[in-house]
């Protein structure tokens, strides 16, 4: 049997008998439905659950203010807003989508719901502190979201000293509360992240057969436990200097604000990498999945994570060629910057490589995939330009920046959450939603994204410079056509939020394995119980064992569930008939 | 806003006039906070940071028109902080220098503001109260004292005693924080009585103080009769002079003036010979 798991769930029906799969009697959802168990619940699944609501609501303010951005851009004057409500348009965007989605959405959710399972473990190492971190995340978020769009702020996600701390008006302290606050849940997931992997594992789960997604995540990790408290040192030096006048940063207070972008960068640049090798994470699980082929080079893509994870520590400077930072070191930093690219081309070359051969199935997922790569690609060698000193003299602060950073976040970051998200949604659910809507929102999202972005490579290139309301009329065909872009982006991230809704009711019933995966967590029931396995697994093998070979015993198995299934469902048809019979029988 | 003054004492709002094919250099400032210069058809881009001179060369090719943008984000109006690049032939150039609104030189103008706050009480040839002449110290190394960061002001007279000096290069840098923050890097051997003119002078102004004292930087060195100096030389004092002025000697000034009678001159003035535009700006306040 050579059929793919969609068409297995609707097989032929020869006596009648139902043979789908059923929603298992006993999962972590329906254990509890009051909102106190979900409030107070140390499951993992559920935290991820509460973290994916969250950060979608988060996505669509942050959208929001994207939206009134790109809108008042039709226009050279500024189409819909004044540029003190612009300013702060971007400023919400930009805080809201770092500091509230971009951080959390892949470790706080799919890392969260995932990381235990592949691992064959119950929980996380601390369950408690898992749930601490969504509070300390969902009061941040409240606090800084609130102060955002009541009263506003105009700094932009940068809080650059001295605009911030003595000229700025608005809620600049209470965002920066928000900020640190969700600094904290970050701090804690990757704590809890790196101590699970190392003290958790199932039997047999040697390094080295980890799942590359927990590699990243290990990664990712590493650096949100070293790097976030400097940014929350940063933001406290701020709080203080703007609240008591403190001279920290503020030349006329004695203070130096080139100290305020180091430190400010010492955390921000290595969280662009916080925000993508969780990415890199799940793009790595998809490809194997849906190229039938093991991952080509898996050391290299695990070693290369941790590679990124270290250099991107030692590159904040490139964000500062345009301060009095010397040329010395923006040579070095821009020498390191180009060390980066190394790694993440392993990344790429070896994700193409996989593909090679393979047999490739075009699925939801996939198409985020193979999105993902394309745009990663392009963001990240147009960030070649923005590390070369020369070069980035003059691409610095305009749209170039914009679109360079958004191809690497949004191309990037929110692909592979939806290729995560599409992926794990049967399994976290236990239901599939509408592959042919599916496919339509990624075709539709890489179309309005590229339309979107792209014509800012060209806008910086030309001279415009960022967060400006109003700008030169020569400028204006390029802003329209981003605009234009962006209603089609607007459309691509709605739909999926409306058919994952419809699904959960209505979806088909997934089954365990819809998509025939290796991995721990495709080895038991969807959705899983509160413990996810029945008893810990044993792992003798590595990750990703992909082949011919292996789709046919995967397929020899499936078929062997169908049959005992149908076996089952044969003898209870047979005994209810036994039954009926002798009642009628009793009857007579 | 960009307020852009030219050493021959012309100045201009949101736009900068220059010559074509020669080398420009800005000297820029802020007086609130950190903005960018940013002539895309240039390629040049340097932020402004307050508190600090950064510096900015270019040679402009083409005579024409050319945009000016703020391009890092400093308030409501932002996107309003924009001018021109005018770029002219010489000849229109030189005409244009000596229309308008153009008075003095900025060294003229900054030799008018010494005397007028009374910077030349001190520092004047015949001043009262001993503090470092300025003739002839732009661009050379001059010794200071750095006295501990947080010394209070009525102790650093007695602390500044035992701290041992060094030298640093009297650029723009060291002149604009002498008189903004007087405290932090002292003449060596010198009492720490000179107050902050921090809140007295603009920036502008100082900027017209510094183009003086530039101007002055072919003169004789620090403290002695021109005769006993060469052209282009300075020298320090020596430690008798030092003890009869203010009591004390830093004890290791000899370590760092090498004990030689002369110092060499520096090569720090980097933008001699260049037609240079000292330009200082300003935010509009939202």
């Amino acid at each position: 049997m050579s059929t793919t798991t969609a068409e297995t769930q609707g097989l032929p029906d020869p006596m009648g008998i139902d043979l789908q799969p059923e929603i298992p009697r006993e999962h972590y959802i329906n254990t509890d439905y009051s909102w106190k168990s979900w409030l107070f619940t140390l499951d993992h699944k559920r935290i991820a659950i509460l973290y994916l609501v969250s950060v979608t609501v988060m996505f669509f303010i942050g959208g929001f203010g994207a939206m009134i951005v790109r809108l008042n851009l039709l226009s050279p004057h500024g189409a819909i807003v004044s540029p003190q409500t612009y300013n702060r348009m971007f400023s919400m965007h930009g805080v809201v989508m770092v500091f509230f989605f971009l951080v959390p959405v892949i470790p706080a959710v799919l890392g969260n719901f995932l990381i235990p399972m592949m691992l064959g473990a119950k929980d996380l190492a601390f369950p408690q502190i898992n749930l601490l971190s969504w509070y300390f995340y969902i009061v941040g978020a409240l606090i800084g979201t609130t102060a955002l769009t009541f009263g506003g702020v105009d700094t932009g996600w940068t809080f650059y000293a001295p605009l911030s701390t003595q000229f700025a008006y608005g809620n600049v302290a209470w965002t920066i509360v928000g900020a640190f606050l969700a600094g904290f849940s970050s701090i804690l997931t990757g704590l809890n992240f790196i101590i699970t992997t190392h003290r958790m594992r199932a039997p047999g789960l040697t390094w080295f057969r980890l799942p590359l997604f927990v590699w990243a995540h290990y990664a990712a990790s590493l650096l949100q436990v070293l790097a976030t408290p400097v940014l929350a040192i940063t933001l406290l030096a701020l709080l203080v200097e703007r609240l008591f006048g403190v001279g920290i940063f503020d030349p006329k207070l004695g203070g130096d604000p080139v100290l305020m972008q180091h430190m400010f960068w010492f955390y921000s640049h290595p969280a662009v990498y916080i925000m993508i090798l969780p990415g890199m994470g799940v793009i790595s699980e998809i490809i194997t999945c849906f190229s039938r082929k093991p991952i080509f080079g898996y050391k290299f893509v695990a070693f290369s994570s941790l590679a990124i994870a270290v250099i991107s520590f030692v590159v904040w400077g490139h964000h500062m060629y345009m301060t009095s930072q010397s040329a010395f070191a923006s040579i070095v930093f821009s020498f390191l910057t180009f060390l980066v690219a190394i790694p993440s081309a392993i990344k790429v070359f070896n994700w193409t490589a996989t593909l090679y051969k393979g047999s490739i199935r075009l699925e939801t997922p996939m198409l985020y995939c193979l999105g993902f790569i394309g745009l990663f690609t392009i963001g990240g060698m147009t960030g070649l330009h923005c590390a070369a000193l020369a070069t980035d003299l003059h691409l610095h602060d305009t749209y170039f920046i914009i679109a360079h950073f958004h191809y690497i976040m949004v191309g990037g970051q929110v692909l592979a959450f939806m290729a995560g998200l599409h992926f794990w949604w049967p399994k976290m659910t236990g239901r599939m939603y509408s592959e042919g809507w599916g496919r339509t929102a990624a075709v539709l999202l890489f179309i309005g994204f590229n339309l979107t972005f792209f014509p800012q490579f060209i806008l910086g290139y030309e001279g415009m410079p960022r967060r400006y309301p109003t700008y030169a009329p020569e400028f204006q065909v390029l802003n329209v056509m981003s605009t234009a872009g962006a209603s089609i982006l607007a459309i691509a991230y709605a739909l999926p939020f409306f058919y994952l809704i419809w699904s959960l009711k209505n979806g088909p019933i997934a089954g365990p394995n819809p998509w025939r995966a290796t991995g721990l967590e495709w080895q038991t029931q969807s959705p899983p119980t509160t413990f996810n396995f029945d008893r810990i697994p044993v792992v003798v093998a590595g990750p990703y064992m992909y082949s011919p070979e292996a789709d046919e015993i995967l397929d020899a198995q499936m078929a062997v569930e169908v049959a005992q299934l149908e076996l089952q469902r044969t003898k209870a048809v047979i005994a209810q008939h036994h039954a009926e019979n002798e009642e009628a029988g009793r009857g007579v | 806003m960009w307020k852009v003054q030219h050493p021959e004492g012309r100045w201009e709002n949101n736009e900068l006039h220059v010559p074509v094919g020669r080398a420009i250099a800005l000297t820029m400032t802020s007086e609130d906070v950190i903005h960018d210069f940013f002539v895309p058809e240039f390629r040049v881009h340097q932020d402004v940071i307050p508190g600090e001179y950064v510096h900015l060369w270019f040679t402009p090719s083409k005579p024409g028109i050319y945009h000016l943008f703020c391009a890092q984000f400093c308030g409501t109006l932002h996107s309003q902080m924009v001018g021109t690049v005018t770029v002219m032939q010489p000849a229109e150039y030189e005409d244009w220098l000596t229309t308008g609104s153009n008075q003095e030189t900025l060294a003229a103008a900054g030799q008018r503001l010494f005397i007028q706050h009374g910077c030349n009480g001190c520092h004047g040839p015949n001043a009262a109260v001993r503090a470092p002449s300025l003739v002839g110290i732009y661009g050379k190394p001059v010794p200071i004292q750095l006295p501990p960061d947080g010394t209070p002001p009525e102790k650093l007279g007695d602390v500044i005693k035992t701290v041992p000096a060094t030298t640093i290069l009297a650029d723009q840098r060291y002149i604009h924080y002498s008189i903004v923050l007087p405290e932090k890097e002292i003449a060596a051997g010198f009492k720490p009585i000179m107050p902050t003119f921090k809140n007295r002078l603009k920036e502008e102004e100082i900027l017209k103080i510094v183009a003086y004292i530039k101007s002055m930087a072919h003169g004789p060195g620090e403290g002695v009769s021109a005769s006993r100096v060469r052209e282009g030389e300075t020298r320090t004092l020596s430690a008798a002079e030092y003890q009869a002025r203010t009591g004390f000697v830093p004890a290791n000034l000899k370590s760092i003036t090498g004990g030689a009678e002369t110092a060499p001159a520096s090569a720090g003035a980097g933008d001699s010979g260049s037609n240079s535009a000292g330009q200082n700006q300003a935010r509009t306040t939202p």
